[in-house]
């Protein structure tokens, strides 16, 4: 159907270029036809050399550099998002670290606590003990004293009840032999 | 009609016949075709086309993928327009046709737009520049002949994919045997012949038909307020709505005729 509606555009096209004709019309002149054709070639030729591909190419690249852009982006994204990740396993990790040291450190310090209080109280047996062994050796050291105070003082007093009675001199062994045994 | 005319004639069919007469160099012939130049078809259309493609130039190859400016924002838009469209009607096309479609696109709006200045601007310029009234028309796309030679040369190329991409024996082939097959080779090839000079005829006389068309149109409005001097200036008043509507026809006419060239090389491209 188009075919044919063509096939009549162009049996009916002619007459009335004749009729122009007749009218005086000029429908077509050939050199500017031939001209317009070369100026045409020219332009065609000019804007696939000079125009397209430049703005083609500023076009790809702008494309391209909007893609870098987003997929650095979309990094970026992702490496924070990591570094949060990192940072609360170090986070986490540290503060274990931290309450474990502080539960060892307190450990520590309650045995040195008891180590000393051990070695104090160690101290204090042997301070004690040491005191009391003074304490012993003064009292059999002033028993001594005493005894042979009393004993002197016991012998003085029978000297002078004996020296009024017996004569010191002859009972001199037998006084000896009492100190002794004091 | 050569040589000079009374400034704003008294009748309107001597005003519109003054306006329709080309500026021509050379002999003219009788018949509807003429070896005539006409020189302000030529004229126009180059300092157009110098406009136009030299501002695509230098914004081309002054553009940059980073802070592009708005000239160049604008023809990119024209480019992926244009672009998307090849790809879409035409897959896999030869590297000229894109470019191809864009030259038809920018040189035809420019050469439109042509028409929506008032019809005496040459005239009245002409007029007041040198005391005679040149016959010079703006509107080269109402001349077939720049319109022939686009189609032409979109045939032509039609015609070089067909042989290029067929080889010479299965275009004849082609030619003979579709649509009816071997058997009805004269009426097939009668047909091919018909579609092969409808397809550059179309193209052109839309194109021209449309222009001239609304050019008379033009005319006419102009002749409306048609008393001495009055022309020029209700024309202005007059002519405006028509101008306003016009702006839609201009880069419609010249969408058609770029969109129609690729659609007609895809054609030729493909096998029937």
């Amino acid at each position: 159907m188009k075919r044919l509606y063509w096939l009549l555009a162009v049996v009916l096209l002619l007459p009335a270029s004749a009729m122009a004709a007749e009218g005086g019309l000029k429908l077509l002149s050939f050199t500017t036809l031939i001209g317009e054709i070369i100026t045409f070639a020219i332009l065609v030729w000019v804007v696939m050399k000079y125009v397209w591909p430049p703005l083609m190419n500023a076009i790809e690249n702008r494309q391209k550099e909007i893609a870098d852009g987003l997929a650095a982006a979309e990094r970026g994204h992702q490496e924070l998002a990591d570094a949060d990740q990192t940072k609360a396993t170090i986070l986490s990790e540290a503060r274990s670290k931290g309450s474990d040291m502080v539960a060892d450190s307190k450990q520590r310090g309650d045995a040195i606590i008891d180590a000393a209080r051990q070695e104090a109280e160690n101290e204090k047996a042997r301070i004690i003990e040491q005191g009391q062994r003074d304490l012993d050796a003064e009292r059999v050291a002033m028993h001594r004293a005493m005894e042979e105070k009393l004993g002197s003082l016991i012998i003085s007093g029978a000297e002078q009840i004996l020296r009024r009675e017996v004569d010191t001199k002859t009972h001199q062994d037998i006084i000896d032999s009492m100190k002794k045994a004091v | 009609m050569a040589g000079q005319i009374t400034p704003w004639p008294d009748t309107v069919s001597g005003y519109i016949s003054g306006h329709l007469t080309r500026y021509t160099v050379g002999d003219e012939v009788d018949g509807s075709f003429t070896w005539a130049l006409h020189l302000d078809t030529l004229l126009v259309s180059w300092a157009l086309a110098a406009l136009g493609f030299y501002t695509l130039i230098k914004i081309s190859m002054r553009a940059q993928s980073k802070n592009p400016s708005k000239l160049q924002v604008a023809c990119e838009l024209l480019l992926t327009f244009f672009d998307k469209q090849v790809r879409d009607l035409f897959p896999n096309a030869p590297p000229i046709v894109g470019p191809l479609a864009i030259t038809i696109f920018v040189w035809v709006v420019l050469m439109n737009s042509m028409d929506v200045l008032p019809v005496d601007s040459i005239t009245t310029t002409g007029y007041l520049a040198t005391g005679s009234v040149p016959h010079f028309k703006l509107l080269s796309t109402a001349d077939l002949s720049l319109t022939l030679a686009l189609a032409l040369s979109v045939f032509a190329m039609t015609f070089y994919y067909n042989i290029k991409v067929k080889g010479i024996g299965g275009f004849l082939h082609e030619v003979a045997t579709a649509p009816f097959g071997a058997k009805m080779a004269p009426v097939n090839i009668l047909l091919r012949c018909v579609e092969e000079i409808a397809k550059p005829l179309s193209l052109s006389m839309r194109l021209f038909g449309n222009l001239f068309a609304a050019e008379i149109i033009f005319l006419l409005i102009a002749s409306l307020s048609f008393a001495g001097g009055a022309a020029f200036l209700g024309q202005w008043v007059f002519g405006a709505p028509w101008a306003i509507y016009h702006i839609l026809v201009v880069p419609l006419q010249a969408y058609i005729f770029s969109v129609l060239a690729v659609v007609y090389l895809a054609m030729a491209h493909e096998t029937h």
